[in-house]
């Protein structure tokens, strides 16, 4: 599986009580993401495929490991599709 | 006659018509009306008066169209120090919300907008809260309520500033952000919820997200980042707007 990284677009990020929202001026849309979207996204700095983030998350929250590797996948089709995070590149 | 009334401190609106028109509309929109004597201002935007229901609906447009902040469609008020905030669409009982508050001693800032300014207070934007036939009868407003004159604009009645005990002056830090639901059920339930929620709410019902998106959102990050968020779910405005006030303070 790809490695993630977070996207290059100069992006708005603030945070509410350990969840993000990001403005992302190149699909002009702002997402507001949950807990989980929120650690995903902050994990995806290019070392780590989805489940190494899954397994990491595991641990850190003490949860199911099925449940967590759920809304791993889920939080990083969302964080794709609004181009928050992409594959990263190796050369 | 000439009236100008001025909001945010840099939108400036003429009002031209006759005199009794003017004066009837200067009333109702009293809290920004700045002067009458001076020569034309050029920056000025020109509303001719008629129907006072029909120009103050415009006059709301142009207002909003021109509001350089970031604003959100709310119902504000202020209690305890600190402004409460009801965001929802047109329809939602947010004015008729806001109007039951005042009306119990709450500040008024506005029926119809949150504005935000660069430290995420509430600016006041106190125009005539407009209500249906309905609302008025059910809080019992029968003073310094303006009728329509004409069919277009009959769906609703205007209340002026002089019905309420306090109108609120200067910006407020946000307090409480309330996501009101009107049910039939006839129970006022009041529950907290998360700030996320409350995020979400006003980025959703942003009047003018698109002229400055990031400047939007940290704007209403802010607002809401040391706000207690609530979930109200009531089918009287009056016996809402008594529990929020008996629980806001």
């Amino acid at each position: 599986m790809a490695k993630l990284r977070q996207t290059t677009a100069d992006l708005t990020m603030v945070e509410i009580d350990g969840e993000l929202s990001a403005y992302n001026p190149t699909t002009d849309r702002v997402v507001l993401m949950n807990a989980t979207a929120s650690d995903v996204f902050a994990l995806c700095d290019g070392t780590m495929d989805a489940a190494d983030i899954a397994h990491l998350l595991v641990r850190a929250y003490d949860a199911d490991p099925d449940e967590v590797a759920t809304g791993v996948r889920a939080a990083v089709e969302l964080l794709l599709a609004e181009r928050l995070i992409e594959a990263a590149v190796t050369i | 006659m000439r009236c100008r009334l001025l909001f945010f401190g840099s939108i400036v609106i003429e009002l031209v018509g006759r005199d009794d028109e003017i004066r009837a509309l200067s009333e109702l929109w009293a809290p920004f009306v700045y002067d009458s004597d001076e020569p034309a201002d050029p920056m000025a935007m020109s509303i001719t008066v008629g129907d006072p229901v029909s120009a103050s609906a415009q006059i709301n447009r142009t207002v909003i169209a021109a509001c350089l902040l970031p604003a959100v469609h709310a119902g504000v008020v202020v209690t305890g120090g600190g402004a409460v905030v009801i965001p929802g669409v047109s329809g939602a009982g947010k004015s008729t919300l806001t109007a039951a508050l005042c009306q119990a001693g709450a500040g008024y800032v506005s029926d119809e907008a949150l504005v935000l300014d660069d430290s995420g207070k509430a600016v006041p934007y106190p125009r005539p809260i407009a209500l249906s036939h309905w609302s008025v009868d059910h809080l019992a407003l029968t003073a310094s309520v303006t009728a329509p004159t004409t069919d277009e604009s009959a769906r609703e009645l205007l209340v002026g500033p002089t019905m309420w005990p306090m109108i609120v002056r200067k910006a407020s830090p946000i307090t409480h952000v309330v996501l009101a639901d009107r049910t039939a059920h006839g129970i006022t339930e009041l529950t907290s919820t998360s700030r996320s929620d409350a995020l979400r709410s006003l980025v959703l019902h942003g009047f003018n997200h698109h002229r400055d998106p990031p400047r939007f959102l940290r704007a209403t990050a802010t607002a809401v980042s040391s706000a207690h968020i609530w979930r109200l779910s009531y089918s009287r405005a009056d016996d809402a707007s008594h529990a929020l006030l008996n629980r806001l303070g």
